[in-house]
């Protein structure tokens, strides 16, 4: 009896002793982060002329396609409110010895088909373009459209016709498209396509047009998907253009490719253009490269060589050619086959603010590339790719998101055959009210006490206040990273701003808001908290939603 | 405090007691031997040296090391999760036994009741813990590899705990060799917590106080131990 009383103490002894274990982890409130995609990319889809466009559709192609999705982890790829976000899945992420390419594919009624082909690099986890879808009822300044209706008899042209388009709405030159009677049109495969009438539109970018240019194929000067002379393999190249043209033949819905016989094209230049290869202006006799671009495949071809002659004293390039496409009259040089790499440098900048900057590629006086990023001083590098850096005459302008050039008007010459170097670009001190304005969210789930504390990364955009039913004007503010952004953008108190921001597939907006210095807000249901008036019930979807 | 003052007290009477056992009765052969043994248990497995003090009470030194090594699932904020547990303590421990019941010719002769303690050179704790699922973001499935872990790490180093305990001791197998079952406790500091995460689970550093807490009782260590000993001259 004694003995069994003993044991049963032992028993309770241990039974106590277990008892204060409790799970160490018990009430552990794990939280899986919301930067689930390490690398993504927004594009900012706009028509031109500044207006954002998303009554278009997107679709993506090219070698990494299968890995990219939207922001919200699905392949889905709806424009909303003019912006287009895409993440690489984090399985996948870019290498140092690996980029992540993939292309943009934007098409839409009224609106000419434009290809972009995008580059993540490993050390570009946000990164920001924007693309111009040109539109053929409202193009921007420097484009020229001309569209027309021939009759055809047996399916071929009755007499001799020309499609010329005009100098206007600030295109200096223009272009024509010569056709011969008894020509018959063919599709990709060489038959005829039959049909009593063609449809023909022609384009022209005045290539001395800034803005004209941003409706050039793949949205930048530079591409990585060239047949070069003589080439067999594609490759990285840039192009200096003298005037870009795009002509579309169609019978009834059926896109002519070719011709039963060749149809001459003369293309006006820029006068002001200078010849890379000759070290100066362009003048007559000089030889200009032809390509075409194929928008199917995205990919540039060398046609042939041209001479520049003087027609009624301005510069102008003919050529025969059996097929149509895109045009491409100037220069071409390779590119890198590596990023170039740039180190933004400015001891005015202050320690964890964010500097969302536009930076360009300059080459003989055009905008070869343009991409907005997202700078910090532990975090100062941006890699471009696809830039000529074999060759002299590439040079690196930079603006603030509010339009303050940080650099020399021609930009920051870059050596040539540098490659494999790292740039160092000094930036001039912008002009700010306020040094540092700080924005600081939290998140309280729905009946929780305390906030989350894996908080949200998002894209934050901003303005001077407007009306929320114009949808423009909305520049970059930079990336808040766990809910954190720090800014010398904003002034403090006196100005108003409207802010959206895009987070997964969502875009909220807050209109006319003044900012202080140090700004915290906690989104949610608790009395303090906020939870937006606009649309405050699908915002508390939204916060449940995320907190499950 | 209270504890130790308590302990203190306790090892004042067992000292007081034995003397005058020993006083009382010096021909009884227990626990006069001298033994050097192994021992395995809760606070892992090491060697013994027993010296006797007087015919009721003794000294027992240790060394023990104790690697433990578990896999966990739980589910936690709604997270099914696997938690890889291992601790690793090492101690030397010395602990003064008193045997109230020695002269009798019975089993309760082994039977005695320890005080001392034990100086933690290594106590530490670790707990790697990933999601068990695969995570679903839209239509991307993300191998939990991918996700992160975190790692939470609990210390007492350095920590000298009293040690309070019973049992029986030196139960003889044959002349030379004894046997021994003992029971008790250490009681330690409170530990120091670290949380970190890795990936997508950086951020749950915000509830080292809620692990804290947890941990709080995680003051006694429970000791159940069997010991082999062999009698040396």
């Amino acid at each position: 009896m004694k003995k069994k009383r003993i044991f049963q103490g032992g028993i309770l002894l241990s039974a106590l002793l277990i008892n204060a274990c409790k799970d160490p982890l018990e009430h552990f409130e794990l939280n899986v982060g919301t930067e689930i995609l390490h690398y993504t990319n927004m594009i900012q889809v706009e028509d031109g002329n500044g207006q954002p466009i998303s009554n278009i559709t997107a679709a993506i192609s090219g070698p990494d396609a299968a890995l990219i999705y939207n922001l919200a982890g699905y392949k889905n790829f709806t424009i909303n409110g003019g912006l287009l976000g895409l993440g690489i899945h984090p399985e996948h992420d870019p290498t140092k010895d690996r980029e992540v390419r993939y292309d943009v594919s934007f098409s839409g009624s009224g609106y000419l088909t434009q290809v972009v082909p995008v580059v993540i690099s490993e050390q570009q986890p946000y990164s920001v373009q924007t693309v111009h879808i040109l539109n053929l009822d409202n193009p921007p300044p420097g484009v020229r459209m001309n569209q027309s209706s021939l009759t055809l008899q047996n399916n071929t042209l009755l007499t001799d016709a020309t499609l010329a388009t005009t100098i206007g709405n600030q295109a200096t030159g223009t272009a024509d498209i010569k056709l011969l009677q008894g020509t018959s049109f063919l599709d990709r495969q060489g038959a005829v396509i039959p049909g009593d009438h063609l449809n023909l539109r022609m384009v022209y970018l005045d290539a001395s047009v800034e803005k004209a240019l941003g409706a050039f194929p793949g949205g930048s000067l530079n591409s990585a998907n060239v047949l070069a002379e003589g080439g067999t393999v594609v490759t990285s190249g840039s192009f200096n253009p003298a005037a870009v043209v795009a002509v579309d033949f169609f019978i009834g819905a059926s896109p002519v490719k070719k011709f039963s016989q060749p149809v001459t094209l003369s293309i006006g230049l820029d006068a002001a253009f200078y010849n890379i290869t000759t070290s100066a202006l362009l003048k007559a006799g000089d030889q200009l490269s032809v390509y075409s671009y194929d928008v199917t495949t995205a990919q540039w071809q060398f046609e042939k060589y041209v001479t520049v002659e003087m027609k009624n004293g301005k510069p102008v390039a003919s050529f025969e050619t059996s097929h149509l496409s895109w045009y491409m009259v100037g220069n071409y040089l390779n590119s890198c086959t590596n990023p170039a790499i740039l180190r933004f440098s400015g001891n005015w900048m202050i320690a964890g603010n964010t500097y969302p900057l536009k930076v360009e590629a300059l080459l003989a006086g055009k905008v070869l590339k343009s991409l907005q990023v997202s700078l910090n001083t532990s975090s100062p590098i941006v890699n471009i790719s696809d830039l000529p850096l074999s060759s002299k005459g590439i040079s690196i302008r930079v603006y603030t998101a509010d339009g303050q050039l940080l650099t020399a008007a021609t930009g920051v010459e870059l050596p040539s055959g540098s490659c494999t170097d790292e740039h160092i670009i000094a930036l001039n001190p912008p002009v700010y009210n306020s040094a540092k304005v700080t924005l600081q969210l939290y998140v309280r789930c729905p009946e929780k006490k305390s906030t989350v504390k894996v908080l949200p990364t998002f894209y934050l955009y901003y303005r001077e206040a407007k009306t929320s039913a114009d949808d423009t004007g909305f520049k970059l503010l930079g990336v808040v990273k766990n809910g954190l952004l720090s800014t010398s953008l904003l002034t403090v108190d006196s100005k108003v701003y409207d802010f959206k921001a895009i987070w997964g597939n969502n875009i909220k907006y807050a209109y006319k808001k003044t900012v202080k210095a140090d700004n915290s807000a906690t989104v949610g249901t608790a009395p303090g908290d906020i939870i937006g008036v606009k649309v405050g019930a699908n915002n508390l979807e939204m916060l449940t939603e995320n907190c499950q | 405090m209270k504890s130790f003052l308590q302990s203190v007290t306790l090892l004042s009477a067992l000292i007081c007691t034995s003397a005058k056992a020993f006083s009382q009765n010096d021909e009884v052969r227990y626990p006069y031997i001298k033994y050097i043994g192994i021992h395995a248990g809760t606070q892992g497995v090491g060697v013994s040296a027993f010296m006797p003090v007087n015919t009721a009470l003794s000294v027992r030194t240790e060394l023990s090391f104790l690697p433990f090594d578990i896999q966990v699932g739980k589910v936690y904020n709604g997270y099914n999760t696997k938690s890889d547990l291992s601790a690793r303590f090492s101690n030397v421990h010395a602990t003064l036994e008193w045997a109230p019941l020695h002269t009798h010719e019975n089993i309760w002769k082994y039977l005695v009741a320890s005080a001392g303690a034990g100086y933690f050179f290594k106590a530490d704790g670790r707990i790697n813990t990933r999601l068990a699922d695969k995570y679903h973001y839209g239509e991307i499935v993300i191998d939990p590899a991918h996700l992160g872990t975190i790692t939470t790490r609990v210390s007492w180093k350095n920590t000298i705990a009293p040690y309070l305990g019973g049992g029986l001791q030196h139960i003889e197998i044959n002349p030379r060799f004894a046997l021994g079952i003992t029971i008790g406790s250490y009681y330690l500091k409170q530990p120091a917590v670290d949380i970190t995460g890795t990936n997508l689970l950086v951020g749950n550093e915000s509830n080292t106080p809620i692990v804290r807490e947890n941990l709080k009782n995680y003051r006694f260590l429970p000791v159940f131990q069997l010991n082999f000993s062999h009698q040396i001259k």
